[in-house]
Formats: structure tokens, sequence, C-alpha cells
């Protein structure tokens, strides 16, 4: 159970280092560089990666320029001697957040993200990765392929160990008052795994068959995916889990042994007694359960008609609960909490609902033929025979009022009014409700409120309204009723059944508490303790009416207090469990396409206002999984603990929290490195909308033996191999309009690189590069131009591209540029174009820039003292800058760098360690 | 091996991702090796190098008692380091591990054919085997470091490598054959991308280095003899001019002696005219108001400037590399001089301002007009003489045009090559040299400052062409690897040397000469004298065992019978019913 016990977010915080020790960010090429060569002089040293693993941009490299060594290959002892080194202390998926200090003494504050996954445990076997149901574009692919919400980027990490990636907790999750865990549930269904889906609901609510039926389902109105197209229906799919254990048989009854000695006793078997119940059983009390009427279930059962929730699947998930061992007493009305207590319960839950209905206070409601909807709606639910006429209005919005009106309806009347006194968009009731209820023929008479009820020898005989307009909202955010002068006008009717509200009856229990002026026992808002310390209460007799997922989720955290209670624990540690909310625009929802939300089969209007028969046929499989399958995983990680499972050395503890890590050092080595310049940016040339154009580092996962396709050069649009490709050059770079007035460095090489190894590959492909300067300036860089051009009969066409369209037929592209050499337009056909993007500096400086007042460039690459003198050295005094922070560099460059950095850095521990 | 101890080799077949595993049946070598003699344990694997791969060796070792490991993945080149580490921590002698390369032997050069690719990988695994099991423990030696570092070259790199070491706390000894410090930088008038003199740039570091307690500066000296092995190096440097020699014990040496500007004599008529002079010459004309002719000392209104002068001739030996600083270079004069001059005209192959604000300076130069004109590559300009004028005839790529100026002087940006003397410094330090001539870093990736001679670091222009802020760079990243030595103190050397058996040893001498290293001197303390081998300075070639005349030299780690069992294991594969493969 993570839901309730996780105890709050504190983030704690460990304190490490001194001014002898040095830092390095970044654990690129450059910054492992760094690492060793101050390890190597005998330095403590913190290696701080914002990545689940070091290695940077190399480990995503194919072959490496000019001598085509296998980049992961020549990277693979650095790794290891940099996980390995006695002076190296790794803090990988951290980053710097706070930096203060000066040369000999900076203290940095390091936020290290959970990983979920216990380094120390993790083997890195690789065994909770098939078992993860959740797929996420690889970035370490650049996006080519998936890779599950628990992962290691590739397979020589370092460390090598897995990482959860969690992006918070799904709306739907969050909006939920039980906090079902919607994307859970969901993508077990996909998986085929029902029994663990219907056992991540029931963590949550101990009814996921009747919740399934009647939940207003407050999940649904977050749901991301309804910014898409529609909300995914998550209701009927826990709906479907129940009915399918149902279908299936495969419920086995789990007793809990109760191994507490405290008895506890809860009063009414509602929604929130029963909830409360059942946590208390799984948390091993014994537990009994007082219902002053002859069945259990509350207003489940005597307020929702049987067209929505068949009695039997209540009573089966009530059952369920009596399995687990609690007791239930029936007819046994409990008049006095503290009877109860001396009769050696330690502890009493309070979850009488509110039974009784509000009154309209209009003259005429006390006359034959009104009713108030919930002693009407009982009397039916009881089997009584309830008798009305042929026109009947309903007073209220509510889905009590809907449920009322339809059930006047099933009864015979010929025809149905709800009266509401605001517009259709302010009714309470759930939409799908009140569009069924219309379906069968139920008149919605709109922005209209009773006035009086006429009678005829104190018999119904109408009722009179006025007219309503929207004024401005009041508290509850909708717009208040205003009455419209004059506006009065009378239905005739035979019955009037109101439905306005509901509140706590005048006696009972609750009465010997402190209470509102709801007359509502007054509770604590988080542990439900009431005035009497033994006695806690949720549900409707607090709320005055809510919904039955309010009252669940008040029975589970009330059970949570009255454990805690008994236990002597603190009632308030780490609670409320704070969830962690996604902002919308984290959520990448350009990937999914449109798909329209499945709706359950429902028995026709015509047919099934004749019996009280349940009209919602809920899901088939095939249905409930092409819905589950709409979810679009707004939380990455769902939490469904699949992988704690599967994982034999217990290294999983999805309750993992971030950590902060103070550190103090002496000198400070940035390798923070580069990003890709965002080549869509250029849309003329057609990325991300023709499928054959792809970037340089999509094509090195392309060609990689590592890579999604194992190392075969394909085609995305069809996975044929192409017979031409061709490379573009200098795309956001050398360009002032974008931003990027400077020279990239390494793409002439990494493109003829690539050029090189499309041949090797495919020895008869045609390979064209359109460049602007071939710049193949570093040692044994010309030569390997030369040997590109020469031996392996690479096009070199000097000019830039100007236009790349698709072959709508082929998905071929066609290339419109320049030859500016032979001074000429060209057009070429080319099955795939790679474009060579140019490199930016990366994020993540502004601590740096805050904290010790970092100067950077103009192009946001960090500056250097003197390019002369002291090229690695920052504008702070011990700290250094290595690799592509301070401008774009090619590996050996950022090797050097990195050494030099190093150097520098020393020397300023040094001086610390005299 | 002691007599007692059976060998129990495990054997470990790594995929490398698809590399491997996409052509070669890495299950079945692995199923067949479980078969060959003392193989106690076989299995294969995604990834050996990584972390996971590691580990199972470490779990493998203990879980059956190996005391032999064969890991049959790649080239033994960059892994064999990383697997004897893994053995070292799974409690074996790091030599009881054994290396066969199936990616670069079998699955690259193969790939077509994995039937005979996998058969294949099983005879070398099955050689691999055989050699495991007489692999013996070598003993792990180290040697002490002196705390002083020799620095060859005394321009900026040099300069620069002095500076952080001594301000790191340790000894510099910094030479260089020039009378004063500084280099060529010395003598530019025009740094790019800043506006710096090189003077400007050099004093204060001369200066610093000067007053420094822990650099001794020797100018006008060279290193006459050179000898030793790494931490313990002994150099004599000598005075030209007075020939007065002193002596250094040395830990670690940079090697910085940088580069010569080429002299383009047979290039665009260099030397057939005064006003036309190379970028290097054109730097070092005294800075003033406006640039004189050579010839007559008028001022210059027309310069023009040709790039790749000796740089990037295909198939022209030591003159095939792009010399990297020119075009930037170029573009920073060019800018420069257009504000005294009425036409700058650049031709050029392609322009290669690739550097830190390079662009900005190859943008400044066109904004102020100054003139770029690509010149084909098959179709160089040409330079003649008419009248006494400088006539430049060539091709414009982009206007497709015959065009003709005559400039006041001509400067051209002529290749940055090794000093003449590069050999001579090679030999002395044991320096390989690449094709662009310049001095060959241990890894061209990821070792660019250290050399196949441990101890010995090069950096700045003695390891390619570069510009001055990149070779300040890399003399900051030498001077790191020189301290983690001296810093650590002592140092591991190989014990895959040379043994000479003295009860053999003919005395004959044939081995001394034999040896690259000078490794081998004669025992004077025995009687008769015998071959004696500085386990320090050998680096294991074995061209001393080939030459032997008597077999008394073994070569630890590679002897006779080693390599004959591999021969043997190749040439008669067991059969199966011997517990031999299944072939």
């Amino acid at each position: 159970m993570l839901t309730v016990e996780k105890s709050a977010q504190k983030i704690s915080s460990v304190k490490m280092g001194d001014p002898g020790s040095a830092l390095v960010v970044g654990g690129g090429v450059a910054g492992m560089q760094a690492a060793l060569d101050i390890a190597n002089q005998g330095f403590k040293v913190f290696l701080v990666e914002k990545t689940s693993s070091i290695g940077g941009k190399m480990a995503m490299l194919d072959k490496t320029f000019p001598t085509l060594d296998c980049s992961a290959c020549i990277l693979t002892p650095k790794l290891s001697e940099v996980a390995h080194h006695p002076n190296i202390e790794l803090l990988t998926y951290s980053e710097v957040k706070d930096i203060k200090g000066k040369a000999g003494d900076f203290k940095v504050k390091v936020l290290k993200k959970a990983r979920y996954v216990d380094l120390e445990k993790c083997s890195g076997c690789g065994d909770c990765v098939p078992v993860c149901p959740t797929e996420v574009p690889n970035e370490f692919d650049q996006g080519l392929g998936f890779r599950k919400a628990i992962y290691v980027p590739f397979p020589q990490a370092t460390p090598n160990t897995h990482t959860i990636d969690k992006r918070g907790h799904p709306a739907c999750r969050i909006n939920c008052p039980a906090h079902v865990n919607g994307q859970g549930f969901l993508a077990l269904i996909r998986e085929h795994k029902y029994d663990d889906a219907l056992e991540i609901v029931r963590r949550s609510i101990p009814f996921p068959g009747t919740l399934g039926r009647v939940c207003p389902a407050p999940c649904e109105e977050k749901c991301e995916r309804g910014l898409i197209d529609n909300p995914i229906n998550i209701r009927d799919s826990h709906r479907w889990l129940a009915d399918y254990e149902r279908e299936q048989g495969t419920y086995t009854p789990t007793p809990v042994k109760p191994d507490k000695k405290k008895k506890v006793a809860v009063i009414g078997a509602g929604p929130a007694g029963i909830a409360c119940a059942e946590k208390l059983a799984k948390l091993g009390y014994p537990v009994t359960v007082f219902e002053a009427r002859e069945k259990p279930g509350g207003l489940l059962r005597y307020g929702i008609p049987e067209y929505r929730l068949p009695r039997e699947i209540l009573d089966e998930e009530i059952s369920m609960v009596e399995d687990l061992g609690v007791k239930f007493k029936f007819n046994k009305k409990i008049r006095s909490v503290e009877s109860l207590l001396e009769k050696g319960f330690s502890a009493v839950f309070l979850g009488i609902g509110a039974p009784v209905s509000s009154r309209l206070k209009v003259d005429g409601e006390d006359a034959e033929g009104v009713f108030h909807a919930l002693e009407f709606l009982d009397r039916v639910n009881s089997g009584e025979k309830v008798e009305v006429g042929n026109y009947v209005a309903v007073i209220g919005g509510g889905n009590a009022a809907i449920d009322a009106a339809r059930v006047a309806k099933r009864l015979g009347a010929y025809k149905v009014f709800i009266i509401y006194r605001r517009s259709r968009a302010e009714m309470p009731a759930i939409k799908s409700e009140i569009s069924d209820a219309e379906d069968e023929g139920i008149e919605l008479v709109l922005l209209a409120n009773p006035v009086e009820i006429l009678t005829m020898k104190n018999k119904v005989a109408g009722i009179k309204c006025i007219r309503m307009r929207l004024g401005e909202p009041d508290e509850s955010g909708r717009r208040r009723p205003i009455p419209i002068p004059d506006s009065e006008f009378t239905i005739q009717l035979d019955n009037v059944i109101i439905a306005i509200g509901q509140r706590v009856g005048e006696d009972g229990p609750h009465t010997e508490l402190k209470t509102t002026s709801w007359g509502t026992p007054v509770v604590d808002p988080i542990t439900y303790q009431t005035s009497n310390p033994c006695v806690f209460a949720g549900g409707d007799v607090v709320t005055g009416g809510g919904l039955v997922v309010d009252a669940v989720a008040h029975g589970h955290e009330a059970a949570e207090s009255i454990h805690r209670f008994l236990q002597g624990q603190d009632m308030f540690e780490g609670r409320p469990v704070e969830f962690k909310e996604i902002p919308s625009e984290d959520i990448p929802k350009a990937r999914f396409p449109k798909q329209e939300k499945v709706h359950p089969k429902k028995l026709k209007p015509t047919i099934r206002v004749d019996s009280f028969k349940e009209i919602e046929q809920g899901y088939s499989e095939e249905e409930v999984l092409e819905e589950a399958g709409r979810c679009i995983e707004c939380g990455i990680c769902c939490e469904c603990e699949q992988c704690v499972k599967a994982c034999t050395r217990e290294a999983i503890d999805h309750s993992m929290n971030d950590e902060v890590v103070e550190l103090n050092v002496g000198a400070i080595v940035i390798a923070t490195g580069y990003k890709l310049f965002d080549v869509s940016r250029y849309e003329r040339l057609g990325f991300g909308i023709h499928y054959n154009v792809i970037h340089a580092m999509q094509f090195e996962r392309l060609i990689n033996a590592a890579g999604p396709t194992h190392g075969h050069l394909v085609r995305l649009s069809d996975g044929k191999v192409p017979k031409s490709i061709a490379f573009v050059q200098c795309v956001g770079s050398r360009d002032v309009k974008m931003g990027v007035p400077y020279c990239s460095r390494i793409c002439c090489m990494y493109a003829i690189k690539n050029a090189v190894m499309a041949k090797e590959h495919h020895p008869d492909i045609d390979v064209t590069i359109y460049y602007t300067d071939v710049r193949s300036f570093g040692k044994g860089f010309e030569e390997f131009y030369q040997m590109a051009k020469r031996r392996f009969g690479v096009h070199f066409i000097r000019g830039r591209v100007g236009q790349i369209d698709e072959d709508p037929h082929t998905q071929d592209l066609i290339v419109s540029y320049e030859d500016i050499v032979n001074d000429r337009l060209g057009e070429a056909r080319h099955d795939m174009v790679i474009l060579s993007p140019g490199i930016i500096p990366a994020e993540g400086l502004e601590p740096f820039m805050k904290g010790l007042n970092l100067r950077l460039y103009e192009d946001g690459y960090i500056q250097v003292l003197d390019q002369f003198v002291d090229p690695v050295d920052s504008s702070v005094k011990g700290v250094y800058v290595c690799g592509c922070s301070d401008s774009p560099k090619d590996i050996p460059d950022s090797v050097t760098a990195g050494s030099a950095a190093a150097m520098h850095a020393t020397i300023v521990l040094s001086k610390e360690r005299e | 091996m002691s007599d007692a101890e059976e060998p129990r080799i495990g054997v470990f077949i790594c995929h490398c991702g698809h590399n491997i595993a996409g052509t070669v049946d890495v299950k079945k070598v692995a199923k067949v090796a479980a078969e060959f003699p003392h193989v106690v344990f076989s299995t294969d694997e995604m990834f050996m190098c990584a972390d996971s791969g590691q580990q199972l060796i470490k779990d493998k070792v203990k879980e059956y008692n190996l005391n032999r490991v064969v890991v049959a993945s790649c080239s033994p080149r960059m892994h064999e380091p990383t697997f004897r580490k893994v053995v070292e921590e799974a409690g074996l002698n790091r030599y009881l591990y054994e290396q066969a390369n199936l990616r670069e032997h079998v699955s690259w050069c193969h790939m077509r054919e994995p039937g005979a690719a996998t058969e294949k990988a099983i005879d070398l695994v099955r050689m691999s085997v055989a050699r495991a099991a007489r692999l013996e423990a070598l003993p792990l030696k180290t040697v002490k470091v002196e705390p002083r570092t020799l620095i060859v070259g005394a321009g900026i790199a040099g300069l620069r490598a002095a500076l952080d070491i001594a301000n790191r706390g340790f000894e510099v000894v910094l030479v260089d054959k020039d009378s004063e410090l500084g280099g060529h930088v010395r003598h530019w008038t025009h740094m790019f991308p800043d506006d710096k003199s090189g003077p400007e740039v050099l004093n204060p570091m001369i200066e610093k280095a000067r007053k420094h307690k822990r650099i001794t500066i020797l100018t006008g000296s060279k290193v006459r003899e050179f000898d030793g092995y790494i931490g313990n190096f002994k150099a004599t440097i000598e005075n030209i001019k007075t020939g007065d020699q002193k002596e250094f014990d040395i830990g670690a040496v940079i090697v910085t002696t940088g580069f010569t500007p080429f002299k383009p004599y047979g290039y665009f008529g260099y030397g057939e005219h005064p006003d036309i002079v190379t970028l290097a010459e054109l730097q070092m004309m005294p800075p003033r108001k406006d640039l004189l002719k050579p010839s007559d000392k008028t001022k210059a209104k027309k310069i023009a400037f040709i790039g790749c002068v000796g740089s990037r001739e295909y198939g022209k030996k030591g003159h095939e590399h792009c010399s990297r600083y020119c075009c930037s270079a170029v573009a920073k004069a060019a800018s420069d001089l257009r504000d005294k001059m009425d036409e700058v005209l650049i031709l050029y192959k392609s322009i290669r301002t690739y550097g830190k604000g390079h662009e900005d300076i190859h943008r400044l130069a066109r904004s102020k007009f100054v003139i770029f004109s690509r010149y084909p590559i098959e179709k160089e300009p040409t330079v003649e003489i008419i009248d006494g004028k400088i006539t430049i005839k060539w091709e414009d790529v982009f206007a497709d045009e015959e065009l003709i100026f005559q400039p006041d002087i001509l400067v051209l940006a002529t290749a940055m090559i090794p000093p003449e003397d590069i050999e001579e410094t090679a030999k002395l330090f044991s320096l390989t040299r690449s094709a662009d001539g310049f001095f060959n870093p241990e890894h061209i990736k990821l070792a660019p400052v250290t050399t196949h001679t441990a101890g010995i670091m090069i950096a700045g222009t003695a390891q390619a062409a570069k510009n001055a802020s990149e070779s300040v760079i890399d003399a900051s990243g030498a001077a790191a690897k020189a301290v983690a030595l001296m810093a650590r103190g002592e140092v591991e050397i190989e014990s895959t040397v040379s043994h000479v058996l003295s009860d053999l040893c003919s005395s004959c001498h044939t081995c001394i000469t034999a040896c690259p290293y000078g490794a081998i001197s004669m025992d004077e303390s025995h009687d008769p004298p015998v071959a004696l081998v500085t386990e320090a300075k050998c680096h294991g070639c074995g061209t001393c065992a080939a030459a032997c005349p008597s077999n008394a030299i073994v070569m630890m780690h590679s002897t006779d019978d080693q390599i004959i069992s591999m021969i043997q294991a190749y040439l008669s594969p067991m059969t199966e019913s011997e517990g031999g493969s299944v072939q």
C-alpha cells in the first residue's frame, strides 16, 4: 500500500565533502575526464549527472570519426573507470539547485531525484522491464523506439541500475476522492492482467463493481485525454474488471485473522462504514458493523434505483467485506456511542448518513401526492408498492432528482418533469443520467423555481413556478438564479417529488457530539476525529450529502486514524498524502492521435422504461481493451507495482523520496555539454512532418547495433533499405536569424562519418551531402573527408537546401537545393534525408549564474576569462569549464579541455590542502 | 600455476548487442565451449563490458571457484584492461585472464557467412581456452615517480604547462632550443579572435614563469640524452652555445615542440618577389599605422591572401592535413587590414572559421567588403610577376569567370608542418608520428595528450596543427596527466616483459642490438656476463626472444608453451568422444 501510509514529501538532506574536494557537473565524456584527472591526483570528486547514467551524448553515438571506433566500446572503459574509482562519488539523476561561496569553499545543494530503485540492491538484471506495462518514446534512441517506465538508457549504463520514470500523479488519481489509481489499472487491463488490475482498484475502493455503476467519476472530469478528444471511461473500466471476475468466478475469499486486540465498532453499513470496516479488518482489527436497517448498503441500497445498480452486485461486494472477517449486526439501531464504548469497543466510526430529505418550504408541501425524494426512493427500493399519477414533477437537479423522475416513469407516470432553477450546465447530476432521462421522455423545465404547490382538496393539482435568470456566481461557483418578476406559470400535476437535498437526522448518536449549525458532527478534516477522541465520523453524516466515493474515502481515512489512535501514533504525520500534480503542458499530447471513446451499450429507452432492469450493459473485453488503450499515461510510471513483484532483490521502492545533498567543495568543473538544435524550427525542411526526414542523432541510433532496429539502416515510413540518402548540413548553425550565428564545429565530420557508415552498411547506397563549407579541420579529419569522397564515393554538393517535400505516394523526398559551385538550382529525389542539427548550450546553468554570478556569452555558452591564457577558467574564480559548456567541441577537444579544467581545479584544491 | 592447482576455466561469450550475436551463434559457441578441457562454466551475455557482465564474471568465479577466465568478445585493445581489473577484483591474478576476439576477427569480417563465422568463433575460443589453461600468475610491480616534469619547448603551450605544474606544487624543467621564451606566438602582431598581440598575451606568462621558484628555465638548450622509464627518466640537457650539460631526474615529460610554418617555395611565386610573403611573415611585420610593401617600403593599398598553401594537398605526404588555424587567421588579418587598404581579397578552397568567435570575424570581414573568392580545388590560381607586378589569375567558382588581381602584397597562408628536427625528438622520446608528421597520441579520441610511451605527454602543435587557444588547453590537459603521475608518487608497470634464462644465455649480445627500447644490457656481475632486462623499459614486444639464438629469452605471458598450445588446439580439435566440440 503506498497511498495512505506514505510519509509526506519531507526532503531529507545529507552533507558531504570538504574544501579539498571537487564538484564536476555533467557526466559526459568531458566531465568524466575531468573527474578522473582530479581523482587521479588523490582528490575527492563528486560527479553530478542529471540523467540516470553517465556517458553523455557520446554513449548515443554509433561510431566516432575519424577512426570509426565504436563509440560505446571506447567509452565503456571510461564509464567503468569512473564508476570504480575510489575517489569519485557518483551522483546520478541529480541536479545542482543552489550554489554559493567562493573558490576554496563552495556550498552546493544537489537535488538527488528519487529513482525508486535502490542502487545498492539492483543488479541491473532487467527482470522488472518486461512486466512494466508503460511504454514511452525512448529519448536515448531519439524517440525512434520505445522504452518502459522502468529502464536503463543503454546496456552499458553506469551505474547499472534501473530507474523509474515518474512524471507525477495523474489528474484522475488526484481528483478521485479515494485516489483510485486509474492509470495503473488501465495499464494492467491492456496487459490482460485483470486480477492485478482489480487488486489495484480494490486498494482504494472496496466496491469496484458498485462504484463502476453509480460513481459520477470525478476522475474523468480532469482526465488529460479530454483535452485531445474525450476523457477515458475510467469508471466503466473498473466496473468491467469486477464484472469479469464475477463472470469468471475467480473471486476467492481471503479472511484476515485479526492480530489486534482492540475492537472497533462501525455504526451504519453504508459506503463510509463498510469502507472503514474493510480497511480496519485488513489492518487486523476485529470490527463489528451495526446497521439499523435489515440489509447493508445504506443509500446504495435504499437510494439508488435497481436499474442503475443491480442488488446482487451490491450484495456480493459487501459480502466480500464480510469475508474479510467483518461482523455485521442488522436491525440494530445504535442510539448512543457511549454505550458501545462501554461495551468494550475501543473506537467507534459513525457513518449513519444523512437520510432526511430537505424541505422545499412552499405552500402545499404537505399535500397528498407530494413526496420527498429519499423517502420516495426508499419505499420503492424496499419493495413497497408506490403509486404515482400521470403527471409528475420532480424538483431539483441532482442525482436523486433524476433517479426519482426515472423511477416515477417506471411506476407508470405518463409525463414526468424535472424542474430546476438553474440551467442544464449547472445541474449537479451525472450528465449521462440527464440525457438518459431525456431519452426516456422526461422533460426538463429549466430556469424555473416552484413558488407554490397547487392543491385541490389537499391533493396535488399542479405547481406554480417562476422563471429565473442567472446572475453572478455564488460561493459554489455556480451562477446564482434570480427570479424574473411577473413570469409565473403553472403546470398541472398529480404528484410532486422534492429532491433538493438531504440532511442528517435530528436524533441519533451524532447528537452526543459537538455539531455544526447543520447538525453534522464537527470532525477534523484530515483525521475525521470528532469531539470525542474515540469517535470518528465520515460520509454523508459529515458532508450532509455527498458522493459515494467521498464516503468511501472518508471511511478509509478514518480507519487509518483509528489505527493510529489505537496504536498511539501521531495522527497527522504524513497526512494528507501529497500528490505531485503534473502540469498539463508537461504531458505530450501531440503524439496521440484522436480516438473516439468507447461507449458501453445501453438498453433502448423504449424497452428500459418498462422495467427496473439494468440499463448500462458495461463493456465487453474487447471494448475495455480498446478504451484502456486510450489512456495517455500522464504519470509515465503508473505505480502498478508489477516491477516490485518481479524484482527478486527487493530493490524497488515506490515510496522513495528526493533527497538533497549539501556539498562542500573547493573547486568546480562545469561540463554541462550541449543540446541539439530543434530542427523542426526549419519547417521547410519537413522534420516532424515527413516520415523519412530524421536528424543525425536519430541516424546514429538507427545504425547502432544496440539501437531500435539493431543497426539495420531502414526508412521509417516503410522499413525498406534506402537506395539514396542525403545529409543536409548547417541546420541550426551559422544562421543569424535562428539565433545560432556560430559554427557548431562537429556537424561536418559527423555527417561525413555517417555517410561513410551508410556506405559500409549498404555499399550500393547513393549518398549526398549538401554543405556550406566542409570543415574537416582536426587531426586526421581532412584525410577522412578525402577518403569519404574518393574511396567511398560520397557526393558533396555545395549549397544550402531550400525545401524538402514528400511524394505522398512513395514517401520519397524531393530536395530542392542550390548548387552554387555549378550555379544551378536542382531537385533531387532521396529515400531518406538526415538533417545535421547544430548544437546549442545545455540548460541548467541558472544556479551558477544566480549564486556565483557566472557570466555567459550572448549565445548562452559560458564565458572564459581569456581565450589564450586561461581558456578553461570561467569568470568565477574556482569554477572551470570544459567540453561544450563554453563552445561547441568535438570529442578529443572536449576530453583535453576536461583534463585542462581538472588541472586548474587541482591547483585550487592543492592550496586548500596545504 | 602451481602444479597442484588444476585449471578451472570460465568462458564468457559476449553478444556485443547485435554486433557479435547478429552473425555468430553465441549460444552454440557457449555450449560447445562448455565441453572444452578444463572448462567448468560457460555462458553468453549481452554485454560483457557492462557492469552486469563484469558482475557476472565475479559471481561465477566465486560460485565455480574459477581460476582462469576467458572472455570472447572484442579486440583486447580496449577491454583487456577492463576484464583484467574484473578478475583481479574477483581475487585472481590479472594475468590469468585471456580474451578471444569474436568481433573484429569474426563477426565484422564474416558478416555474410554466419555458419562459418560461428565455426571460426569456436576455433578461437578453443585456442583461448587452451592458452588459458597454461597461463601463469605474474607479479604486480610498481616503480616510484620522480616529482619533476621536463617540458620540451617553451612556446605558449610549454609555458602554460610549466605554470600549471609549478602552481600545483611540482618542479618543472622548461627547455627551449631558442634563446627566448614564447615560441611563435611571440612574433605575432594579431591573435584571433581577440585583438591582442602575441607579446601582450605572452609577457605576463613569461614573467610568472621566470619568477616561479619551481620552474628551472633552460633556454638555448636541447635535450641531448634521454633515458629511463616512466617515473624515472634521466635527461641530459645541453646549452647549445656553451656545450654545458646538466642532468635531471625526471618523472614525466611533456613534449611541446610545436610546428614550423611551411616555406612555400614553388608555390604561387614565393621567393620570386619580395612582396609575396607567408602569413607568418606578415604577422612578423612591425605593427604600425600603414602596412608597407617589403620591396620599396611604400604604403600597400591592395592585398591578397591565398589559403591552404601546403595544406589539404591530397596525396602529398605531410601536406594532406588541414592546418586548422589559417582560415580564421586570414579572416582576422583581412578584416583588420581592410580598414587601411582599398582592396582586400581572399582566395580560398573552403572557409573553416569553426571556433569560438571565428564566425564573427568571418562575418565582420565580409561586412567590410573583404572579397572572398573561391577557386576550384582542381584548378589553383596562378601567380606571375608581370612588369614587376604580382599578377594573380584564377577562376572564381561562383562567378564562373576568369579573374585577375594585382595586389601590392600577396600573403600565402601556409601549412603548419612539424619542425625539421621532429624525427630526432621522436627518437629521443620513443614517440611515433602520424601521417601528418606530428606526434601520434595514445588514442586520437579519448587520449589525445598521452602517448604510447608511458610517462611522455604531447601538447599543442606537437600533436597536430591547431591554434594558440587550443594549444593552451592541450597544455593544461597534459599537465594534469603529469601531475597525476607525480601526485601518486608511484606507478604500476606491466609484467608482460621478457626474461633472460641466464643458464642458457651465450652472451652473444644479439638481443641488445635487437631491442628497440634499449631495455637490455649485460649483467657484468655474472661470470660470464649475461643479458639483463630492465623491466620498466621493456615493452614486451618480443623482438629479443625471437632474435635469441639460444632460446634463452622467455616472453612472460606469451611463452612458447602458451603459443604452441593454441596452435595445437587449432590444428587438432578434440573429437566429441574426447570431450571436444561437436563439429
